[in-house]
């Protein structure tokens, strides 16, 4: 008795295939929402610090980018961002300037939330650094041998 | 009031704005627009007090200012106020 070798269908059955139309008109007739940037947003803490936000937003998903949330201090005139977050490369992270003399940043995620949306992200940048701006401050000022940053 | 002190709460009320801003972001096209915004609270009037002196500093400096104070209106829970030179 001849055995029957099973053959691998090489065609969909035209059930599948009225079903794949339909999902592709369904997609084509929803509105794409185009991502926007906005504009870069400061919010004044006192007269030497300020908090910078900036996002991408896309109509109804909300924010879906965190392009940059940073905390700035003034020192002499001259505005320096001592810590700041972003999720351009599609996860938060923190990038800590060295010092007053060397603009080069320190960028890590310890501490930092991984789960979530960028919408959550956002909020989680703007909340850490209202915790602990002050150990932020600290730290920039032991690493550029300041006494203090005018506190 | 001391910068700290004045920070601090100012950071309090900044995490609240900035989720109102970011929920709305046609304000950051039209109201607030490259301006420099300084967040007054509904309650704290010692708070307010500093925030004042603080914008009188940003328009000497030319800053294009915005108040953006704090209401008790749920669906509006800022009010945004222009102040340029």
């Amino acid at each position: 008795m001849r055995k029957h070798r099973s053959r691998k269908r090489r065609y969909h059955s035209v059930r599948v295939i009225k079903k794949l139309i339909k999902l592709s008109k369904e997609y084509s007739s929803k509105p794409k929402f185009i991502p926007v940037q906005t504009f870069p947003e400061e919010i004044y803490l006192s007269s030497s610090d300020k908090v910078t936000h900036l996002s991408l937003v896309a109509g109804g998903k909300g924010i879906v980018e965190v392009t940059n949330v940073s905390y700035e201090i003034r020192i002499a005139e001259n505005w320096i961002t001592i810590v700041r977050y972003d999720s351009v490369h599609g996860y938060l992270h923190r990038h800590k300037r060295i010092s007053v003399n060397d603009s080069a940043e320190l960028i890590d995620r310890e501490g930092v939330k991984r789960k979530g949306n960028p919408g959550v992200w956002y909020t989680w940048s703007i909340k850490d650094i209202q915790k602990r701006f002050l150990e932020y401050r600290a730290e920039f000022a032991k690493r550029s041998k300041l006494l203090n940053l005018g506190y | 009031m001391s910068n700290k002190k004045q920070a601090e709460k100012n950071l309090k009320l900044s995490v609240k704005l900035a989720n109102f801003i970011a929920d709305n972001p046609q304000l950051s096209k039209t109201v607030i627009s490259g301006a420099s915004v300084v967040p007054f609270s509904l309650e704290d009037k010692e708070l307010n007090k500093a925030n004042e002196k603080l914008v009188e500093e940003l328009l000497e400096e030319g800053k294009r200012v915005v108040k953006a104070e704090e209401t008790k209106n749920s669906k509006e829970p800022w009010k945004f106020m222009q102040l340029f030179t």
